[in-house]
């Protein structure tokens, strides 16, 4: 079988994580009880704010460091740091918006066809791997990528890669061999 | 909906007005602060939550008049009739009097239609609804409540009414300082307070009455130049349409207030003590932002100075969220405690207990709530 490469395959990114810093002290007691849309959460060092738009939550902590999620798409994460940054200037600290990098996409992909785990982990040792009883999925790892694809047998699939670029290479390095292992009736 | 919210509000709001203003008479005595000024806050206080109009039925006209009259053996022989004097433009039903048997005391009750003012008497005992009972020494007007309930203090300083056996619990706003005999008619004259003060909604001033039988001649030769004096503010107060003499004396008050800012203050917003150290365990030290120093909110110049090459945080332009300028400006507000504040991701659940709301410029009291919202 070929694997036709005319496939469109819908790649949904659904979470992106970001992280900036803020060069600055943050008393996140002035942020909790100034700042709008926060949740103060004393017992783990952290405030949460949240935007509406775009929609991500961000766990700022006083040493500056700021973690934003949530975001679709990588424009999208960076602009939502910067809007919150922007808040925190409000508020009155001397933020900088510095050292923003992307560290996490996470991808979701549904493809037409289900899939043989069983076989698809033993024709891909070692790079998959697959524990029934601990997790339904078959978990492949593609080092160059430093991405990470779970299957699962009724042909999701979930992506987790540094950036976007990578999420989409491997779900094009994967097709092939998932397309290999699919449950048709023969 | 909350009705029954409305009917306990005033009595509770009362209360805590009434403890808050007995608690700190000693701080304010020790401050060397005249008595006079705490009457005065608590009026204020008062005449406040009125205006407001977020609580309903606050003049105490809970227990309208329902008054036992017992009337002494003097006039079991004159009259079927009482010779509460009642002003001629009323329409008041006939009283049912209640003879009793031995003939010396009759009682009657005020018929609940009853329109003030009423003048009473000496020497007629008083039973409000409440249970407390008031022997009527010198006659007195009996006025429904104005506006603003009047000082307790001046309840001190008159004797108009002497206060007997309190069968019910302390409610009553006059009730402690009634006990002074008619000796204190001296120590009227001394302050200039108005002779009036509040029961249960209906206020008392001591008047001369036109009564044919009047047993205390010697004091209202006292009385009588204060009351005229008094007279002609009185009705003033009484009427309910006065609004121009409060806002003065509600002025004079509030120029007396702004003479106390030297009095110091321990905690609160703007207390005398430093405040930049005491601050959290851990945001202390490099604490670029002191409590004092963010004060100093960023400027436009300075966040020039800020930009670098990779970060120019552009001043707010296209950065800015430009607060979708939600409507935050609601005067709606809720001062509770919570036993549980939960979230899932944008769906909140409260679960508050003992708080006081301000919704729609009314206040209502809970004891639970229970709410959902969705951010």
């Amino acid at each position: 079988m070929e694997p036709s490469n005319d496939v469109a395959l819908d790649i949904i990114v659904s979470n992106v994580v970001s992280v900036f810093r803020t060069r600055c002290h943050l008393n996140l007691r002035t942020i909790g009880l100034e700042g709008s849309n926060v949740i103060y959460k004393p017992e783990m060092g952290k405030v949460l704010m949240k935007l509406r738009k775009p929609r991500i939550t961000a766990s700022i902590w006083s040493s500056g460091k700021i973690i934003c999620t949530g975001a679709t798409s990588e424009e999208e994460a960076k602009l939502g740091a910067r809007r919150l940054a922007r808040c925190l200037q409000k508020i009155g600290f001397k933020v900088r918006f510095t050292d923003f990098k992307v560290v996490n996409v996470l991808a979701v992909c549904s493809l037409p066809f289900q899939i043989r785990l069983i076989e698809f982990t033993k024709n891909n040792r070692p790079i998959a791997s697959y524990e029934p009883e601990i997790h339904p999925a078959a978990s492949y790892r593609i080092k160059n990528l430093r991405s990470t694809v779970q299957v699962f047998s009724t042909g999701n699939i979930t992506v987790t890669g540094p950036n976007v670029q990578s999420v989409a290479s491997a779900v094009e390095q994967i097709y092939p061999l998932l397309f290999e292992c699919q449950k048709t009736l023969s | 909906m909350m009705l029954s919210s409305a009917n306990t509000l005033p009595k509770l709001y009362l209360s805590v007005i009434e403890d808050v203003i007995e608690s700190i008479r000693e701080l304010f005595c020790d401050e060397g602060v005249e008595g006079r000024v705490l009457d005065n806050l608590r009026q204020l206080w008062e005449s406040k939550v009125i205006q407001s109009k977020a609580v309903e039925g606050f003049m105490k006209d809970n227990n309208p008049s329902n008054f036992v009259l017992q009337l002494p053996a003097n006039y079991s022989q004159s009259l079927h009739k009482p010779t509460v004097v009642i002003p001629a433009a009323q329409n008041v039903p006939s009283f049912s009097s209640k003879a009793s048997s031995c003939g010396s005391v009759a009682t009657f009750s005020l018929p609940a239609g009853i329109t003030y003012p009423v003048q009473i008497p000496a020497g007629v005992t008083l039973q409000t609804a409440s249970g407390h009972f008031y022997k009527v020494n010198v006659p007195v007007m009996v006025t429904r409540g104005a506006q603003h309930v009047l000082n307790p203090a001046a309840v001190a300083r008159s004797s108009a009414l002497t206060h007997l056996s309190d069968p019910g619990p302390a409610a009553s706003v006059c009730e402690t300082p009634l006990n002074r005999q008619s000796a204190d008619g001296a120590s009227l004259s001394a302050s200039n307070a108005q002779s009036e003060f509040t029961l249960d909604g209906i206020e008392f001033s001591p008047q001369p009455a036109d009564m044919s039988t009047p047993p205390a001649q010697a004091l209202r030769s006292d009385y009588s130049r204060q009351q005229r004096e008094q007279s002609t503010a009185l009705p003033d107060l009484q009427t309910e349409a006065a609004p121009d003499i409060k806002l003065e004396t509600e002025l004079q008050t509030e120029l007396k207030f702004n003479q106390l800012l030297d009095i110091t203050q321990l905690d609160g917003v703007a207390d005398s003590s430093s405040d930049t150290e005491e601050d959290d365990d851990d945001d202390d030290d490099l604490g670029l932002v002191g409590e004092k120093e963010f004060l100093g909110m960023i400027n436009a110049t300075e966040e020039e100075e800020l930009e670098e090459e990779e970060d120019p945080l552009n001043s707010g332009d296209d950065v800015s969220e430009q607060d979708i300028p939600e409507i935050f400006d609601t005067e709606n507000v809720i001062v509770c405690q919570y036993d549980k504040i939960h979230r899932s991701k944008n769906r909140w659940k409260f679960y508050l207990k003992d708080g006081v709301m301000s919704y729609g410029g009314k206040d209502y009291v809970f004891s639970k709530a229970v709410g959902e919202a969705e951010w």
